[in-house]
């Protein structure tokens, strides 16, 4: 890399930076619920998933309310008053049937974004400090693996692409799913000799991955006043089609962490062929 | 369907019962490899797919997840047996012959 484009990147990337430092502290001294930043809602408390899962009955928490009195919740506000069935309700907690995504994607889907940046570094890291240096060369493996390893590849992707699609109906989500993929691409490495990964396009493809995620969240800026704000209508709960940007972000989470984890695990193998 | 599925669990029961007393009587490594496959691969297939037939919303479920367990189970405890081969793990004293032994002599 020449000088003149570091300095110039560099440049660019402390600008960025400061612009958003400034964003972020203006955030910090505005009153809540009074400028323009906070108010994404009006929340209606009684319509949290969360609550019910609190009470561990989702089904009958407002019968069960009723006969504990008011030991649990102070406040009578709080009292969830009807119960929620899958393929009926609508509007809890964005619509997602799973808590968890619910909260990893919505309430703080910019630490989801930091985690994924943390992920993205410590491949970079990883590669830099023990790519390349492997020396000994792996055994060939037997007729038996290397032709299911090829016939089993499919599925694994299919699995793990599976994993994060139903990220806000099952357990699991954007991260798990990756790491299925780069499995998948883990056992191709190992099993088949003569098989290349591709690094230039799973790069491509990572990057292009980060960029929709903080592209959607910029949309919900502008949509909602609020990065990473929900502004697709949540449908109902327990549908494919539902919880609104939970779907669409944990698809994009797990193929940016899928193309993460397999070029790091590729790179591990072959070593850094540019240098 | 209900007869079926029950006729299925109860295979996968026994044969999962025979792979665990398998496990504790075989005297090596490869013997105990080989009861112990056959209880994952018959027994998880064919309770798998009981169950799917006990519950038919779930039977194509079930039949995909039993094929997985089909294809994965036989590779894996494959290579774990072939690696152990290579690096040296006695057989027991009982074993009179030793196939993949000379084969592998003569090849490397």
């Amino acid at each position: 890399m020449k000088k003149t484009e570091f300095i110039t990147g560099s440049f660019i990337a402390l600008t960025l930076v400061v612009l958003l430092g400034v964003f972020f502290f203006q955030a910090l001294f505005q009153p809540l619920y009074e400028g323009k930043v906070m108010p994404v809602d009006n929340v209606n408390l009684k319509n949290r998933l969360s609550l019910h899962y609190v009470l561990k009955n989702v089904h009958n928490a407002s019968k069960y309310l009723a006969s504990h009195g008011k030991s649990y919740f102070n406040n009578r506000e709080l009292v969830p008053s009807r119960k929620i069935t899958f393929g009926e309700s609508k509007n809890f907690e964005e619509g997602s049937a799973n808590e968890v995504t619910s909260i990893v994607v919505n309430y703080r889907g910019f630490d989801t974004l930091g985690e994924v940046t943390v992920l993205f570094i410590s491949i970079i890291g990883l590669t830099m400090l023990i790519g390349g240096v492997v020396g000994k060369k792996l055994r060939q493996p037997s007729l038996i693996v290397r032709t299911g390893s090829r016939f089993l590849f499919p599925f694994i992707l299919l699995f793990g692409i599976y994993i994060f699609i139903h990220g806000h109906l099952t357990p699991g989500g954007g991260f798990p799913g990756g790491a299925v993929i780069a499995s998948g691409f883990l056992l191709l490495l190992l099993g088949l000799e003569s098989y290349k990964f591709n690094t230039t396009a799973s790069k491509i493809v990572e990057s292009l991955a980060g960029l929709t995620f903080v592209s959607i969240g910029l949309v919900g800026l502008f949509a909602k006043n609020s990065f990473l704000a929900n502004f697709i209508p949540t449908g109902t709960i327990g549908f494919l089609y539902s919880a609104g940007m939970v779907a669409l972000i944990y698809i994009v989470i797990g193929i940016k962490v899928g193309a993460e984890l397999s070029t790091g695990v590729a790179e591990l193998k072959e070593g850094d062929e540019n240098d | 369907m209900f007869i079926i599925g029950v006729i299925l669990i109860t295979i996968g029961v026994t044969f999962s019962t025979l792979g665990a007393l398998g496990l504790v009587r075989m005297p090596d490594l490869y013997n105990r490899l080989q009861t112990s496959t056959k209880a994952t691969t018959l027994g998880a297939f064919s309770t798998i797919i009981g169950v799917g037939f006990l519950n038919p919303a779930w039977l194509i479920k079930t039949i995909v997840i039993a094929t997985f367990i089909l294809l994965t189970a036989p590779i894996s405890s494959h290579n774990l047996a072939r690696a152990s081969h290579k690096w040296g793990i006695p057989l027991s004293d009982k074993t009179s012959v030793d196939k993949y032994d000379s084969k592998s002599g003569k090849k490397e």
